[in-house]
């Protein structure tokens, strides 16, 4: 049988990579905003959309520049592929330490097909944003892809204990950002109260689980 | 009442012609506090699936979308934005009241011009055939009385070739989960429903709605019936939500 330490893995790892790459365009949404000039360049590329393959561990995630030249993060696209650039976790890594990401690309053993041109502008309008791409790899993306290396019951409990603390903070975070743009302040402030009324439940739920694990 | 004259509204059997009405008693009664209550029982995926459905839409700019049964309009606004000023999307439900929250939260939000409020039922829209690209049906399948006729009735407002998307609660595919969500759905949901939204009731029959739902493969062959065909779907969540798709022949 399964255990539940693989069983939780399993059952967030679709949620956890959607959730994961729903921060990261936010983020990205935020940054942009603080820098106009990026947004200029990037309407320049509307249209456009890249195939980020990660093949160890393998990951596969589309950036796409929307008609109004916000970059949107997908796990799934069919369109049409600019540019698909597929290499292990460390050459993309070595990308967004690089000072120069477009001399960086040229040089690293990073396959690209399709426009390389339109690539090393990408990537150099992404990595003068304000943001810290390297930690934003290692944090979230890095969850996703530390899991998918395998199934080993160590792994999984490393894994596990990584992802704990900064899944339930993704999730939290991104559902705080969305929460912030649909319901209305008072709804919110209402919320939070009732949040506060919720955890007696809550902690119902979780005596009801540890009883449920004992009799299974 | 003969078998065929009733149908199931949560763990009860009613006659067929008064479901609809036990669902919009329902629905009036949360559709202000509606969007909270999702919050809450899902602890926000609901957002998480809303998107991930969204991906799987392929819904590119200028194309023409129904989200059905669209309430408080979760899909229907980020539709808006993909699909720019040359598409558009109508937001249809057969609810008032929901259909009244989506459109002021719109409002709120200062929505593009391209979106479209109709008040409709699933089973018989009042589209055009061969009318959108797209249409999705999120959390919405599962209170309509006869999902064939709401099935048949999408796949004629579809273009040919056009896809259509159905997010909805499904069926854990693992022992301890199905416990556990039960446990979760009997007595936490409707503890929930009665604090913050003082109406228990509402949430039981979602609980119970949930679990006479047809599970995974029924879904999909309701769906293959109806003439639908590439007919798939994705798990999430274990399980506890499915999103099936399926697509009208491009000759049809
Ligand atoms: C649980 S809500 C889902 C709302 C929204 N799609 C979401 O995901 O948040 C279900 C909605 O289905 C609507 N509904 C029920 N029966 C319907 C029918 N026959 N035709 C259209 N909408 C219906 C209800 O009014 C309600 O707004």
């Amino acid at each position: 049988m399964q255990s539940i330490e693989e069983l939780k893995i399993q059952m967030l790892s679709q949620t956890l990579q959607t959730a994961a790459l729903a921060m990261l365009e936010i983020s990205m949404h935020q940054a942009m905003k603080l820098d106009r000039s990026k947004c200029s360049r990037l309407r320049a590329l509307s249209g456009c959309a890249f195939l980020i393959n990660i093949t160890e561990p393998s990951l596969t995630v589309y950036l796409i520049i929307d008609s109004a030249g916000q970059p949107r993060l997908q796990n799934i696209y069919e369109g049409e592929i600019t540019t698909r650039v597929s290499g292990t976790a460390s050459e993309f890594f070595a990308l967004t330490l690089s000072e120069d990401p477009g001399k960086e690309l040229i040089n690293s053993p990073l396959e690209i097909s399709g426009e390389s041109n339109r690539l090393l502008e990408i990537s150099q309008i992404l990595k003068n944003l304000d943001l810290d791409w390297e930690a934003y790899l290692t944090e979230y993306l890095g969850d996703i892809a530390s899991h998918r290396i395998g199934s080993s019951v160590r792994r999984v409990h490393q894994w596990n204990k990584l992802t704990k603390d900064s899944l339930l903070r993704q999730i939290r975070e991104y559902i705080h950002e969305e929460a912030r743009l649909s319901p209305s302040k008072l709804e919110l402030e209402d919320f939070y109260t009732d949040t506060q009324k919720l955890r007696l439940a809550a902690d119902r739920l979780d005596s009801l689980t540890k009883k449920l694990r004992k009799a299974i | 009442m003969k078998e065929n004259d009733s149908t199931d509204f949560g763990f009860k059997t009613v006659p067929k012609n008064e479901k609809a009405n036990l669902v919009a008693g329902i629905f009036n009664s949360v559709a202000d506090r509606y969007d909270l209550m999702n919050d809450l029982m899902s602890i926000g995926i609901h957002r998480i699936w809303k998107r991930f459905a969204i991906e799987l839409s392929a819904v590119r700019e200028g194309n023409s979308v129904l989200d059905i049964a669209g309430g408080t309009g979760d899909l229907a606004i980020k539709f808006s934005d993909i699909v720019g000023s040359d598409g558009t999307v109508v937001l249809a439900d057969i609810n008032e009241s929901m259909l009244k929250v989506g459109r002021d939260k719109l409002l709120d939000k200062c929505w593009r011009s391209n979106i479209n409020f109709v008040q409709a039922d699933a089973q018989k829209l009042p589209f055009p055939d061969a009318n959108f690209e797209c249409i999705t049906i999120a959390f919405g399948l599962r209170n309509v009385t006869d999902k064939s006729a709401a099935l048949k009735s999408m796949y004629r407002a579809l273009k040919p070739g056009g896809r259509l998307l159905i997010l909805e609660f499904s069926k854990p595919t693992n022992g301890i989960l199905a416990k556990a969500y039960d446990a979760y759905s009997f007595h936490i949901l409707p503890l929930m429903g009665k604090i913050v939204a003082n109406d228990s009731d509402s949430y039981k029959y979602l609980a119970e709605s949930i679990r006479m739902h047809p599970d995974q493969e029924e879904l999909q062959i309701l769906v293959e019936d109806a003439g639908f065909s590439n007919c798939d779907y994705y798990n999430m969540t274990g399980g506890i939500v499915a999103i099936h798709r399926g697509i009208k022949n491009p000759d049809a």
